[in-house]
C-alpha cells in the first residue's frame, strides 16, 4: 500500500507538485493522470525517495520514505520513464544485476529470472546483448527489472507509451494480473481508454494539484460527462483545449491513441489539447 | 552494503571488458607509450655509438702539406682526408660538405721547426640538422690533441726532460655508480612521465561510462530506485574505475621493463640492465596514486550529463598528473618529506629510488600515506556530490 500525504515540491517558481495526497491500496490499480508537466513523474520520484519532498509524507507498506528510504525502495518495483538499458548486458544479466540489490542470489534468483522471462515472453532475446533492442524489447527488460524481486508495490511511469498493439495488451493484462494477485499498482498514462479499463481509482493531477480522485465512473458522474476523456478535458482546462485538439466530446469511448486522429499531430501548447493524445 | 558494492563493481567490470573499442584503446595506448619510452634512449644511444664508430672522410685542401704522422694519427681515429678540388669554404657554407680542413703550405716545415703549425677547420654548425650529420667535431679534436701530446712528449724527451713534466695535474675519475643505479638512470627520467601519462588517461573512460554514461543511456533512474545506498553505488563504481586504471599501469610498466632489458644488448652500448626493483617500485607507488586518480575522475565526471561534458571536465586532471610527473623527472628530489605531497610524492619516491638503486620503504610508505589521505579527502567530496537527488538533477 502506498500512502501519499500533502506532497510538495517546487522548482523555483514552478510548483511541480503542490500538495498531493492519495492512497493506493493493495489489490487495486491506481492511475495517475494529468497533462504534460502536471507533476506525475515528480510525484512518483518522491514516492521512490529519489527526490526529497519539501513537505508531506510518503508511506509504503508502513515505511516512511524520509526515515527509511531503503526499506521503501525494497518494497517497491519501479519502472522509470526513461527506457534505457545497458547495451552490453543481456536481459538475463540485467535481471541478475537488479535482483542482486534485493538480496536475491543463487538458484532462487535464477528461478525467478526464468519465471520473469517466461511471463514477459522474453525467451527469444533473453540471452542476447541489449545493443539495438527495439523499444518494446527494452520495455520488457525494464518491466522485468521492476518485477524481479516480486515487490508488493509496483510503480510504472507511462508503461505502454511507444509500444505496439500486442505489447500494449500484454502490459495491460500484466497490470491487471498483478493487482488481482493482491499487488498495489500505481501507474501514469496519457491514454484515457487504458485508464478507464484498468484503473480501480484515478487521481487526476493538474498543475501539481489533485483535481479529482475516484473510480472512472465517479469521475464521469462528477463532471456530468459520458466518457473519461471528456471528464479529464473538463478538469484539465475545459472546452477551449478540447476544441483545439480536434476531438469533439460526442461518444469518445474509442479513444486509444492509435485510433485517435490526433496522434501524429505536433504537440500543442494548450494543456487540454494534449489530453488523450499520445506522448510528446 | 558490501554485497551491493560487489554487485555494482562486477557489472561495471563486465560491461567495461565487453567494450571492445574502449578496452583496446585503454590497453594499447599505454603499451605503445611504454615501448616507445623504453626503446627511445637505447636506440638513440645506439645511433650515436654507431656514428662514432663509422669511418669519417673529411674533404681537405692542401693535404700534400700535411705531416704524414698527423695523418697516421687521424687514421687511428678512423679519419681519412680526401683532397678537395674546388672552393671548400663555399661548399661547406652551401651544405654540400659538412666540414673541411685547409692545410697551408709550410705546415710540415713549421712542425719540424717547432713552430705553431696551423690547420683550418671549416664547419657549418647547422649542417646535418638538430642531431648533427656524419661529421664528428670531437673525434677530430681528440685526434689532434693526441697527436699534440705525442709530439710534445717526443720533443721534451729530446731535451732530456721527463715527459711527465708536461702533466702537472692528473685527474683520476672513479665512477662508483652501482650497476643498479646505472641501469635505473634512464628509468628515473622516463618512468615518472610514463606513470603520469598512463594514469591520467587509463581509468577515465570507465569513470565517464559509469557516471555520465548512465545518464546518457537513461539507466540512472533504474539504479537509483534500488535499495543500494549512495555509498555502495559510489564505491562499486569507483572500484571498477580503480581496477581498470591499474591494469594498464601494470601492463605498461611490465612492457617498459621487458623492452628496456631487450634493448641494451641490441645497442651494444654500455648501459646496465633495468633492475627489477624499478618495476616493483613504480607499481607500489602507482597503485595508491591510481586510487587518487580514480576518485578524481569520478568527481570530474559525476555531474556531467554527457560523455563530452565529462571529457572536458576531466581534462585538467591530465595536467594535474603530468606536471608533477615532469617536475620529478627533470628535478629529482633529494629529501624524503616531498614524498608525502599528494600527486607529486609518488613521483618523488620513484625518483629517489631510481637514484638510490634500490627500493626504499620509507619513500614508498610516505608516498602511499599521502595518496591515501588525498584519496580519503576526495572520496568525501565525491560522496557529497554523489547524492541521489543531485545526480538526478544533473541528468
Ligand atoms: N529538475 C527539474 N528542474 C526544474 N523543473 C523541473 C524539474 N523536474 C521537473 N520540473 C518541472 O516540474 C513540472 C512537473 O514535471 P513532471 O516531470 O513531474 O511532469 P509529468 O506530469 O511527469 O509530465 P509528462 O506527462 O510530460 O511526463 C514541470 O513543469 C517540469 O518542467
Ligand atoms: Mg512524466
Amino acid at each position: 500500500m502506498i500512502e501519499v500525504r500533502d506532497l510538495v515540491k517546487h522548482y523555483g517558481d514552478v510548483r511541480a507538485v503542490d500538495g498531493v495526497s492519495f492512497v493506493c491500496p493493495n489489490g487495486q490499480v491506481t492511475g495517475l493522470l494529468g497533462p504534460n508537466g502536471a507533476g506525475k513523474t515528480t510525484t512518483l520520484r518522491m514516492i521512490c525517495g529519489l527526490i526529497r519532498p519539501m513537505r508531506g509524507t510518503v508511506v509504503v507498506d508502513g515505511h516512511d520514505v524520509k526515515k527509511d528510504p531503503s526499506s521503501v525502495r525494497r518494497s517497491l518495483g519501479v519502472q522509470t520513464d526513461s527506457a534505457g538499458v545497458y547495451p552490453r548486458l543481456t536481459p538475463r544479466e540485467h535481471l541478475r544485476y537488479y535482483g542482486g540489490f534485493y538480496g536475491l542470489s543463487g538458484n532462487e534468483l535464477e528461478r525467478r529470472i526464468d519465471e520473469i522471462i517466461e511471463i514477459l515472453g522474453m525467451d527469444e532475446f533473453a540471452d542476447r546483448r541489449a545493443q539495438g533492442f527495439s523499444r518494446g524489447q527494452r520495455q520488457k527488460v525494464i518491466l522485468g527489472r521492476a518485477l524481479v524481486h516480486n515487490p508488493n508495490n509496483i510503480i510504472m511511469d507511462e508503461p505502454t507509451s511507444g509500444l505496439d498493439v500486442m505489447a500494449v495488451r500484454e502490459t495491460r493484462s500484466m497490470i491487471r494480473t498483478l493487482s488481482d494477485k493482491g499487488h498495489c499498482v500505481l501507474f501514469t498514462t496519457h491514454y484515457m481508454d487504458e485508464a478507464a479499463r484498468l484503473c480501480d481509482k484515478i487521481a487526476i493531477i493538474i498543475r501539481g494539484r489533485i483535481a479529482a480522485f475516484g473510480s472512472p465512473q465517479q469521475l464521469m458522474e462528477e463532471t456530468g460527462r459520458n466518457s473519461l476523456e471528456d471528464a479529464f478535458v473538463q478538469l484539465a482546462g475545459g472546452e477551449e483545449g478540447l476544441l483545439v485538439s480536434g476531438h469533439s466530446g460526442n461518444d469518445g469511448s474509442n479513444d486509444h491513441p492509435a485510433a485517435a486522429s490526433g496522434q501524429d499531430q505536433p504537440e500543442r501548447e494548450s494543456v487540454g489539447a494534449d489530453a488523450g493524445m499520445g506522448r510528446r | 552494503m558490501w554485497q551491493d558494492v560487489a554487485n555494482i563493481w562486477r557489472k561495471e567490470m563486465v560491461t567495461t571488458v565487453r567494450d571492445r573499442k574502449g578496452m583496446t584503446q585503454a590497453i594499447l595506448v599505454p603499451l605503445i607509450i611504454a615501448v616507445f619510452y623504453a626503446s627511445f634512449t637505447p636506440l638513440l644511444n645506439k645511433a650515436m655509438f654507431e656514428r662514432s664508430q663509422k669511418p669519417l672522410v673529411i674533404p681537405a685542401v692542401g693535404v700534400e702539406y700535411a705531416d704524414p704522422k698527423l695523418l697516421d694519427t687521424m687514421h687511428e681515429f678512423g679519419i681519412t682526408l680526401e683532397e678537395y678540388g674546388g672552393d671548400l669554404e663555399h661548399a661547406v657554407e652551401r651544405g654540400d660538405k659538412e666540414s673541411g680542413l685547409v692545410f697551408e703550405p709550410g705546415f710540415s716545415e713549421n712542425l719540424a721547426d717547432e713552430q705553431p703549425a696551423q690547420v683550418r677547420l671549416i664547419t657549418n654548425s647547422t649542417a646535418g640538422g638538430v642531431f648533427g650529420g656524419a661529421f664528428s667535431d670531437s673525434r677530430l679534436r681528440l685526434a689532434v690533441s693526441t697527436f699534440n701530446q705525442k709530439v710534445a712528449a717526443e720533443r721534451v724527451v729530446a731535451y732530456g726532460v721527463d715527459p711527465s713534466a708536461l702533466l702537472p695535474v692528473v685527474l683520476e675519475t672513479e665512477d662508483v655508480a652501482t650497476p643498479e643505479q646505472e641501469g635505473a638512470l634512464w628509468a628515473s627520467f622516463y618512468l615518472p612521465i610514463l606513470v603520469a601519462v598512463v594514469l591520467a588517461q587509463s581509468g577515465l573512460f570507465v569513470a565517464i561510462d559509469v557516471t555520465a554514461g548512465e545518464k546518457e543511456r537513461g539507466t540512472l533512474d533504474a539504479l537509483l530506485v534500488t535499495p543500494a545506498s549512495d555509498w555502495a553505488i559510489l564505491l562499486g563504481k569507483m572500484g571498477a574505475v580503480f581496477v581498470t586504471g591499474i591494469i594498464p599501469l601494470f601492463l605498461s610498466l611490465t612492457a617498459f621493463w621487458v623492452v628496456s632489458n631487450l634493448m641494451p644488448s641490441v645497442a651494444a652500448v654500455e648501459q646496465g640492465a633495468l633492475p627489477l626493483f624499478v618495476l616493483w617500485g613504480s607499481l607500489l607507488i602507482g597503485i595508491p596514486m591510481a586510487l587518487v586518480m580514480s576518485v578524481a575522475q569520478m568527481i570530474a565526471s559525476v555531474r556531467a550529463r554527457t560523455f563530452r561534458d565529462a571529457q572536458s571536465a576531466a581534462s585538467p586532471l591530465v595536467f594535474a598528473m603530468m606536471i608533477p610527473g615532469f617536475i620529478a623527472a627533470f628535478a629529482p628530489p633529494k629529501a624524503l618529506w616531498p614524498c608525502f605531497i599528494p600527486l607529486y610524492g609518488p613521483f618523488a619516491a620513484l625518483s629517489r629510488m631510481t637514484q638510490a638503486g634500490h627500493l626504499q620503504w620509507d619513500s614508498i610508505g610516505l608516498a602511499t600515506l599521502g595518496s591515501l589521505v588525498a584519496a580519503a579527502v576526495l572520496t568525501a567530496v565525491a560522496a557529497r556530490l554523489f547524492d541521489r537527488e543531485r545526480l538526478l538533477y544533473s541528468s
